[in-house]
């Protein structure tokens, strides 16, 4: 199956804006799909797909504002470029602070805009391939049996085979088995590999 | 280096941090009202020697310094005070620096013409919530 296409996601309730920015969005090669309003586009948004938003703050309804915190609320790492031609310092500022990846006034130049799309795609990219790592990490780490996964919370905190086999009551030989097997599974090339991958888990390998 | 003052209840609450600009007498009258000791400073190397010592709320900074722009300050307070807030306080309405300093770690950005509005939405609940 194909990876979804990137989509560059515009709402904006002028529809001579909208008309514009797809326009100008589809003249760089990039997808571009346009929504009239927050709901249209939650409506139709999957979470899942990769994109970016061209976001108006200002709309009938709910606001671009709102709409980011809506997003927010449902954990979509969509990067939102807003855009506005009645935008202040407090807008911009409560933007950013809800995480919002630009803020654009209108008016701007083509080329501009251009360029911020194309950095929020690659951000979405960056995010959703380390996402993707994340979980493979979390994957694999479901494999491992309750005794390999203690073993390898030892390891990780540096204590030598002896010294894992006296703690948990195993023989040298039993550390090293699990140790290969942890290593197999976890599909790690060195040590140093495997700590990175249980410090990318996080808590889910040492509280659980 | 300046000497530093406080004004308020030095028990009360950590210290919000303001280094010199036009508006420091507002700023000083807000957190007095808050009952925050304010700490003031004339550039970013004394800001960052304090912040390195002591325990602040937040540190109030314009957008210029002697010693350089509010960004490089950002930058030197993160490393000695990760988490620490900087509220950038600039002259200018123009929304592109305010975005450009939210950017490089900026907890708030307060346009100077509405100086009062902007502490208390900003400032206030970072003094009040220690």
């Amino acid at each position: 199956m194909k990876p979804p296409v990137a989509t560059v996601h515009i709402v904006d309730d002028d529809e001579a804006v909208r008309s514009a920015l797809r326009l100008l969005i589809r003249s760089v090669g990039l997808q571009a799909q346009a929504h009239a309003s927050a709901p249209e586009f939650l409506a139709s948004y999957d979470t899942r797909n990769p994109g970016c938003l061209v976001l108006d703050v200002r709309m009938p309804g709910m606001s671009g504002l709102e709409l980011q915190q809506e997003l927010n609320r449902r954990g979509a790492i969509i990067p939102v470029v807003f855009i506005t031609g009645h935008g202040d310092v407090p807008m911009a500022v409560t933007a950013m602070q809800q995480g919002a990846f630009d803020f654009l006034q209108k008016p701007f130049q083509d080329q501009e805009l251009l360029e911020k799309v194309q950095r929020a795609l690659a951000r979405d990219a960056q995010s959703r391939a380390g996402m993707a790592a994340h979980a493979e990490i979390l994957a694999r780490l479901e494999t491992l049996t309750p005794r390999e996964t203690e073993v390898m919370r030892l390891v990780t905190r540096g204590k030598a085979n002896k010294v894992i086999g006296a703690d948990l009551g195993v023989s040298q030989r039993t550390v090293e088995i699990h140790r290969a097997h942890v290593m197999e599974k976890m599909r790690a090339h060195s040590l140093a590999e495997l700590v990175r991958m249980v410090l990318d888990a996080g808590d889910s390998t040492h509280n659980s | 280096m300046d000497k530093l003052r406080a004004a308020g209840d030095p028990a009360a609450r950590p210290a919000v941090l303001c280094l010199r600009q036009r508006d420091e007498m507002e700023i000083g009258q807000l957190l007095t009202v808050l009952r925050s000791p304010i700490y003031y400073c004339a550039n970013g190397r004394e800001a960052v020697a304090i912040a390195r010592d002591g325990a602040l709320s937040c540190v109030i900074t314009p957008l210029r310094l002697p010693d350089g722009g509010a960004a490089k300050l950002i930058r030197q307070l993160q490393r000695v005070a990760p988490g620490l807030a900087v509220i950038v306080v600039v002259k200018s309405p123009d929304i592109s620096v305010a975005v450009e300093v939210m950017r490089r770690g900026a907890y708030a950005v307060i346009d100077s013409r509405t100086l009062n509005s902007g502490l208390l939405h900003h400032v206030a609940p970072l003094v009040l919530e220690r």
